[in-house]
């Protein structure tokens, strides 16, 4: 009641506020904490196409009030992110020895946040310490630490592991967990690169270890699979072959659509569809047996919203200037916004694989352009990570049948021809250009 | 009991027989009026040793082709939401059946079994009774088995995943109900 006065009386407020600055974000972001019949609302229209699993899936048990996910419990979890000496307790011990170190404290003490800053500053919280679940994966992984770095589960200097927490579970047990960090967070010359994809994290190897090792059964159809993924690739979704690069996170705000296949659309500059996508994601990952507090979600979305690639000097010259007017002409048709990515566009004009964009599970029947600021660093390319680099992603060498070096192995990777008609010299000054984002 | 509190309990009762489904007020002969609704139902694989937390190494095993099986073993859940008015006693509550039905045509596809009843104590799961006293506001989980997926047809005629309806039979005080949720799927390989 109380937080709904508030609601209303900055919505009050805000009338007249200039779409997109922080006072109209922030009352949208109000109104999606305090008003249900919104956020159903802000639901049913963010969603792209209703048919597909993960719509039906929300528009059946989200924001219903009375029924489906609302009457979950609230889970502020107790967490904090696996340093030194609680790795050295489970690779020498195991969860047992785990459990014996300090409890974590909660994440969160429950006081709503007023300011964008302080909304950003709850959000890397979540950033890092919300659990998408516990994962007995790295906990096999930290019991073989030098293993453990090969697959991507790597250490800071200080010891400690960015995106993975040791948390109190919601069986109230100690558990080494995962949180956005772990695919989301890049470590570079020993620094996070925060909304930087961990391309070096192997999900699939590190499974079939833990199969191969423990005994555990497996079909042998999914180690097949998990084995053609590599690293910085998992198959995300129950269709059957559709195994997406893990992307950054830049420029989630200038974007008009969430997810490669956008299947959530971002009308507005609000954080209110990216904050519906992490509340439901925070909830589904944890097997739909809680569901967070709407304010961390919200204080994700406004962290991630915020987050940018590491500065670097800016590069001038003609090659730059020339790759500039070629980037207008073969590719600004589509990355035509302010972080050069774009609207969704048809599966059939991109051509590439469309498994993810016409697959059941998440499919629009398009792809989003991705940013393309700091795309030098985003290799490999396209949404399923099938080309290695800029130059290669702009040659038409790789659309031949006698294509070899696909990050995917032999054969040509089809389809995003645009660019591949270049001369050299044209490629080169492209590149040039993209390598300057 | 008076002739008036007799009339008034019959009146409920046929009330509660004619709510929905969902959020239905179930009234026994304990009087004690109960609403109760299905949050949630996640379908993965059944984890029949699981009642210790799992090591992380040697995790609780699972059927070798059952969906999130990759790596670990996920628990298949259920999780429902119970309140109860005012009353002078409390009731037992317990699952009766619980149905994974196909959505478009109805169609049972499968029976499961629930086990383990627990109750949400503001940041853990813990074991439950299964009464539910007056006034309570219990959110309460199940794990349930896992379908047999490789006799359930996941794709319809189109080749489209499909979405379940979950059907769970509750008894409230002696009266069954029937709650249900649409829009259940299998859990993917790594749910993000």
């Amino acid at each position: 009641m109380r937080y709904g006065l508030l609601s209303l009386l900055l919505l009050a407020a805000c009338e007249g506020q200039e779409p997109g600055s922080t006072a109209a974000q922030l009352a949208d972001g109000v109104r999606y904490l305090d008003d249900a019949a919104f956020r159903r609302e802000s639901m049913e229209r963010a969603l792209t196409n209703p048919d597909n699993v993960y719509s039906r899936q929300r528009l059946a048990t989200y924001g219903l009030g009375d029924r489906g996910w609302d009457r979950l419990p609230e889970w502020t979890p107790r967490s904090r992110v696996l340093d030194a000496a609680d790795a050295l307790a489970v690779e020498q011990g195991g969860l047992a020895a785990l459990g014996a170190r300090p409890r974590p404290e909660s994440l969160w003490d429950g006081a709503r946040p007023t300011t964008l800053e302080a909304w950003i500053t709850l959000g890397r919280e979540v950033f890092f310490r919300y659990p998408l679940r516990a994962e007995p994966l790295l906990e096999f992984a930290l019991s073989q630490p030098d293993f453990a770095t090969t697959v991507g589960v790597e250490r800071l200097p200080d010891g400690s592991y960015p995106g993975l927490q040791v948390m109190i579970d919601p069986d109230g047990q100690t558990r080494v967990g995962m949180s956005c960090a772990l695919c989301h967070a890049s470590i570079t010359d020993g620094r996070i690169v925060a909304g930087r994809a961990r391309r070096t994290f192997d999900y699939g190897r590190l499974r079939v270890a833990y199969h191969e090792q423990t005994g555990v059964p497996v079909d042998p159809d999914l180690v097949r699979r998990m084995k053609t993924w590599g690293p910085g690739r998992a198959d995300i979704t129950t269709d059957d072959e559709d195994p997406v690069a893990i992307p950054d996170l830049w420029g989630l705000a200038s974007q008009s659509a969430l997810t490669q296949a956008g299947t959530i659309a971002q009308r507005s500059p609000s954080p209110v569809p990216l904050a519906l996508r992490q509340e439901t994601q925070l909830l589904d990952s944890n097997h739909q047996r809680v569901r967070p507090p709407r304010e961390l979600a919200l204080a994700l979305a406004f962290y991630l919203r915020s987050l940018e690639p590491p500065a670097h000097e800016g590069v001038h010259g003609d090659e730059i200037a020339t790759g500039a007017k070629l980037f207008a002409r073969n590719c600004g048709g589509c990355h035509d916004n302010a972080v050069y990515g774009g609207d969704p566009v048809p599966v059939d004009v991109v051509g590439t694989d469309p498994g993810l964009a016409n697959g059941h599970a998440r499919g629009t029947g398009r792809y989003r352009p991705p940013a393309l600021i700091d795309v030098r660093h985003a290799g490999p390319y396209l949404h399923h990570g099938a080309v290695t680099t800029l130059d290669e992603l702009l040659s038409p060498a790789r659309l031949d049948e006698r294509y070899t070096r696909g990050a995917l192995g032999p054969g040509p990777v089809l389809g995003h021809a645009f660019g591949t008609a270049l001369s050299d010299e044209e490629r080169g000054a492209l590149v040039s250009f993209l390598d300057a984002l | 009991m008076t002739r008036l509190a007799l009339l008034a309990s019959f009146s409920l009762t046929l009330l509660a027989g004619a709510c929905n489904d969902n959020g239905l007020q179930s009234i026994g002969p304990n009087n004690l009026q109960v609403a109760a609704t299905l949050s949630s139902v996640a379908l993965a694989s059944d984890c029949k040793s699981a009642d210790e937390p799992p090591a992380g190494v040697g995790a609780s095993p699972c059927a070798p082709d059952a969906p999130g099986c990759g790596g670990f073993c996920q628990q298949s859940s259920m999780q429902i939401d119970i309140s109860a008015a005012n009353g002078p006693n409390a009731v037992a509550f317990s699952i009766v059946k619980v149905r994974i039905l196909d959505e478009q045509t109805g169609a049972e596809l499968y029976t499961l079994t629930s086990r383990d009843p627990q109750l949400w104590l503001g940041d853990a799961y813990l074991v439950w009774d299964e009464l539910i006293r007056p006034t309570a506001q219990l959110k309460s989980t199940y794990k349930l088995s896992a379908p047999d997926w490789s006799t359930v047809n996941t794709r319809d005629s189109l080749g489209a995943a499909k979405t379940f309806r979950v059907e769970v039979q509750v008894s409230i005080d002696g009266v069954t109900r029937t709650l249900v949720l649409d829009g259940v799927s299998q859990e993917p390989p790594v749910a993000t």
